[in-house]
């Protein structure tokens, strides 16, 4: 027989659906603010958070809500090569494939973009792009100046800021919006809601106030910690409802088994 | 599935880790009632506090005794020390050591300059092996060279320090130079996800079997649907 903690524990697995879009306080705020931005006259547009927040969660419910308004277009990981970023750029622009055994010029590309100043706005939403590099994003502010695309940059913090050339940055982007770990309040939301999409009332129910303060303090509110932490606390119920239920409480989730969870994660050091 | 019984021992450890302050806080706390009881009911305390007088003299030239003892230990320690030191050093000089290449594994191998040329190479391995310095020199040097073998190194380095983040920029550095580096792309998609990636490491690590076929990226894939990477 499975367990229900088994369908519990794969709610948390790490995925960025549209479908699972929950809608909460930050990410109602900061979504509300991308759309204003995008009919701003900027060149980019920059979304801001540590990895974990739920950036790329909002990208692609933006282009979701977008798609049939605008010419806009998603670009979810980074290129493999440089070749294949302008690539992309080439089918965006044209609509077209390359044909085989042909490069892209990059100055041409340029120029053929300021062409399109004032005929088309194109919105590029490019995640992840703390790991474009300098030379790249350099190459992104280029194509952003002809104003026929506008980029908005999805990068997150990282312990070294010189990896993005910051300051180089700061200079170019006139819009930034950032996402910040989760609230208590929201953090339950995002809980609970998950939850309840899959019909588990009985288990939403089980977690109550207190265990989400602890689920808070262990992962600061952070979705992807959050997540990690919700499939482990399952996977350890699941074991417990398979093989010794008396030691496992339906109603009310213990401390006992969200304490052992952060000690597999290593949040608790013993 | 994990270890549930390990988990619990180790949980066990922690209640009572985090138990102790209010155990000692408890026992300070009855000591006390059962003290003040005593002085109310017979007087005990100051009668003890009377006392103590006698107690701190003789309890002082205890001390004297020992530290004079002890500073003789210390300096007999020290001398025996010095000595030692002395004769590593003679050994030595008789040596004289040039480094005759530093290579990028941070093997150092030293070579004794021995007129005879009698005397074989010492390796010496060091453990600290990529250390912060070092990779931070290596990445201003990536940034003149693009040299892939640097930007590789460099990804590895920070897998290994479990500083995920950094190893998949740089592996993915590697791959916007030459796309076709199995380690890159294999370190890549492990950063991710060791990050908690998993829908997106899985992702890149098909589209990249699609691309070479690789058999050591299928095994990887296996794993981490599996949940067992
Ligand atoms: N608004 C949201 N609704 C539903 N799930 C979310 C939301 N925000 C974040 N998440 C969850 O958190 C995880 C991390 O979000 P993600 O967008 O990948 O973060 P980032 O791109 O900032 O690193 C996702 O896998 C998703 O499960
Ligand atoms: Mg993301």
């Amino acid at each position: 027989m499975k367990s229900r903690y088994a369908v519990a524990k794969e709610v948390f697995v790490d995925s960025v659906d549209t479908m699972d879009y929950i809608e909460l306080e930050s990410s109602y705020k900061a979504f509300k603010k991308l759309e204003q931005s995008i009919e701003k006259p900027l060149k980019m547009i920059l979304l801001f958070g540590s990895p974990g927040t739920g950036k790329s969660m909002l990208l692609g419910r933006l282009y979701e809500k977008l798609k049939d308004k605008k010419e806009i277009h998603y670009f979810d990981t980074p290129a493999i090569s440089q070749k294949e970023f302008y690539h992309k750029i080439f089918l965006v622009l044209t609509g077209k494939e390359l044909p085989p055994n042909t490069e892209v010029n990059f100055s041409a590309l340029v120029n053929y973009c300021k062409k399109l100043r004032g005929k088309r706005e194109i919105v590029i939403l490019l995640d992840e792009a703390q790991m474009y590099g300098p030379e790249l994003m350099e190459k992104i502010r280029l194509l952003s100046d002809s104003r026929a695309i506008k980029f908005i940059v999805s990068l997150h913090k990282t312990e070294d800021e010189d990896l993005i050339a910051k300051a180089h940055f700061q200079s170019r982007i006139w819009e930034v919006v950032e996402l910040k770990n989760a609230s208590v309040e929201d953090l339950a939301t995002y809980i609970h809601k998950k939850l309840l999409k899959r019909n588990l009332f009985e288990i939403a129910n089980s977690l109550k106030p207190k265990h989400i303060q602890m689920i808070h303090k262990f992962t600061r509110g952070n979705f992807r910690e959050c997540n990690k932490m919700m499939y482990a606390i399952f996977e350890v119920s699941e074991y417990y409802d398979l093989h010794e239920p008396n030691k496992i409480n339906y109603t009310n989730m213990s401390r006992k088994i969200i304490e052992m969870a952060a000690i597999k994660l290593g949040y608790i050091h013993v | 599935m994990y270890d549930i019984r390990e988990l619990e021992e180790a949980w066990l450890r922690y209640r009572k880790k985090r138990r102790r302050p209010f155990l000692i806080a408890a026992a300070l706390f009855f000591a006390f009632i059962v003290l003040y009881v005593l002085e109310i009911k017979t007087g005990y305390l100051t009668r003890v506090f009377q006392r103590k007088g006698d107690t701190v003299v003789i309890v002082d030239t205890a001390i004297e005794r020992n530290e004079t003892f002890g500073t003789n230990k210390i300096s007999l320690e020290r001398s025996g020390r010095v000595s030692q030191i002395v004769e590593v050093r003679k050994d030595e000089s008789t040596k004289p050591i040039a480094i005759s290449k530093i290579n990028k594994n941070d093997t150092m191998v030293l070579a004794p300059s021995s007129v005879d040329g009698s005397a074989k190479n010492i390796v010496i391995e060091l453990k600290d092996t990529n250390d912060p310095q070092t990779l931070h020199d290596l990445e201003k040097r990536f940034k003149l060279s693009h040299d892939t073998d640097d930007s590789l190194f460099l990804a590895k380095s920070y897998y290994k320090r479990q500083q995920y983040e950094k190893a998949a920029y740089w592996a993915y550095q590697t791959n916007l130079i030459n796309e076709n580096i199995e380690e890159a792309w294999l370190v890549f998609v492990k950063s991710k996800y060791k990050l908690g990636r998993h829908a997106e490491a899985i992702k890149v690590l098909k589209a990249y079997i699609d691309k070479s076929g690789s058999i050591r990226a299928k095994v990887l894939l296996e794993k981490m649907q599996k949940h067992l990477f």
